[in-house]
């Protein structure tokens, strides 16, 4: 059976370590679509956080080389100080390119890239962040038929980046980490 | 600013851009043309096609369109440990460089990569002796580097990577003050070459003892990175060494020709027993 949806882009910054963490260790182990996760981290600070992520995750997690393919069943982190692209040929492409809302990775390149080639076979998240990066990302998503769900403001540890997007469109669900699970869980059954 | 051109329109634009430039605007990303054209028709205040391919006539603007689409390092020493690595193996002798020996630093996107480069052969008392090839898709941009000018000025992004990099001075040393800019000091670039184009032309003897091509190949498709990794290799010698991004790979069957020497920081020798 062909699944809806062809993948996961999961955007996030402070607060978004423990949430994300959360959500793979409780999706199954045998999902089946690309997770890809640009989550806001220290430029200078290279290694670390995909072992802090792989330690709970059911999913092996990896930093993508430039131009690897893009595989179902696996998460991808963008790396430290690169911006993260999805290509139409289903690889990604990397970028040392400026920071974008101040971020390398920028969750709004990240989004956006994959919007254009998935349409709306994507879903975006957006989870707690700091800042405003993500809110456009998730509109272009939006814009594509995509699928978007931003965290509820009252459950993130700093509801700046949520709200930066529920400002400019409306997503097709807000949820809680735990109704995200629950939704992931169950579009793939 | 979104652009709302088909596949095909910006193949179009690429191929016009590369009969006007004989720049390999026609390898690179779908994604990365796109953005940058985005950009570039934002910062030009260009509102159509015919607007742009008009303008096109004119040599400055064609210009900072290679510019537009060069991308920046952005900060003096980015990655300190792959810097730290390659002074360790220029020290410990890893790397054959005696007076006269070449570096190819080719598409130096700004200036950041050359002057991290030089700061660490002086600190190494190779200063003046080696001969460094680089090269830029634009006019402007050699003239800005060759006056030691900085794209941007990050003191503290780069004081803080030169600290971890260990260097042996301050990074202060190694720049003057003119005309209210902070510029890297000129008698430092006295022994690099400059031309235009995205890669050095072919080298005469001797072949390269060391190419520093971090971060260039993302922006080019997959199918384009053999022929830059074939022109590498032409142009480096056995045992010399050649240096990419962290995030970059070389194309497996290039395998053969280049081991890799550190995976971490993405250096790669070139077998000794090859040829020339």
């Amino acid at each position: 059976m062909e699944l809806p949806y062809k993948a996961i882009v999961i955007g996030g910054s402070a607060g978004s370590f423990s949430v994300v963490t959360k959500i793979l260790s409780k999706l199954r182990s045998d999902f089946p679509l690309p997770i890809i996760l640009c989550l806001h981290r220290l430029k200078h600070v290279r290694s670390g956080l995909v072992e802090g992520i792989n330690l709970k995750s059911k999913i092996e997690v990896v930093e993508p080389f430039d131009k690897v393919k893009i595989r179902p069943g696996k998460v991808y982190l963008a790396p430290s100080n690169y911006h993260l692209f999805v290509e139409y040929d289903s690889t990604f492409s990397l970028s040392t390119e400026e920071p974008l809302n101040h971020s390398r990775p920028a969750i709004d390149h990240t989004l956006s890239s994959a919007a254009y080639v998935y349409r709306n076979k994507l879903i975006g998240i957006l989870l707690t962040g700091a800042n405003k990066d993500g809110a456009k990302g998730m509109k272009n998503v939006a814009d594509k038929k995509g699928f978007t769900i931003v965290q509820n403001p009252d459950t993130c540890e700093v509801d700046t980046m949520p709200k930066s997007a529920l400002r400019l469109f409306k997503p097709d669900r807000i949820y809680s980490p735990e109704e995200i699970i629950f939704f992931l869980n169950q579009i793939t059954i | 600013m979104a652009l709302n051109y088909s596949i095909t329109e910006l193949k179009e634009l690429a191929e016009r851009l590369v009969a006007i430039t004989n720049l390999p605007y026609d390898e690179m990303t779908h994604s990365f043309f796109k953005r940058r054209l985005a950009l570039l028709y934002e910062n030009c205040s260009i509102r159509k096609t015919q607007q742009f391919i008009t303008m096109l006539e004119d040599e400055h603007f064609v210009d900072i369109v290679n510019e537009q689409f060069s991308i920046a390092a952005t900060e003096l020493f980015r990655d300190p440990g792959y810097w730290r690595k390659l002074r360790g193996l220029i020290n410990d002798a890893e790397i054959e460089l005696s007076v006269g020996c070449k570096v190819l630093i080719p598409g130096i996107l700004s200036g950041e990569e050359l002057y991290s480069f030089l700061i660490l052969i002086e600190e190494c008392g190779l200063s003046g002796q080696l001969q460094i090839k680089t090269s830029h898709n634009s006019m402007e941009s050699i003239k800005r580097i060759q006056n030691g000018f900085m794209v941007s000025q990050k003191v503290e992004t780069n004081n803080y990577n030169y600290k971890r990099f260990e260097g042996s001075s301050k990074l202060e040393n190694y720049f003057v003050k003119e005309s209210n800019q902070v510029c890297f000091k000129k008698d430092l670039l006295k022994s690099v070459e400059m031309e235009y184009g995205f890669f050095p032309a072919e080298q005469k003897e001797p072949k390269a003892s060391i190419v520093i091509f971090r971060n260039k190949m993302l922006y080019y498709n997959k199918a384009y990175h053999d022929n830059l990794m074939e022109h590498i290799d032409k142009n480096t010698k056995a045992g010399g060494i050649v240096c990419f991004g962290i995030k970059e790979r070389l194309p497996n069957h290039f395998l053969k020709r280049f081991e890799c020497i550190d995976e971490k920081e993405s250096i790669y020798r070139k077998y000794k027993f090859l040829t020339d």
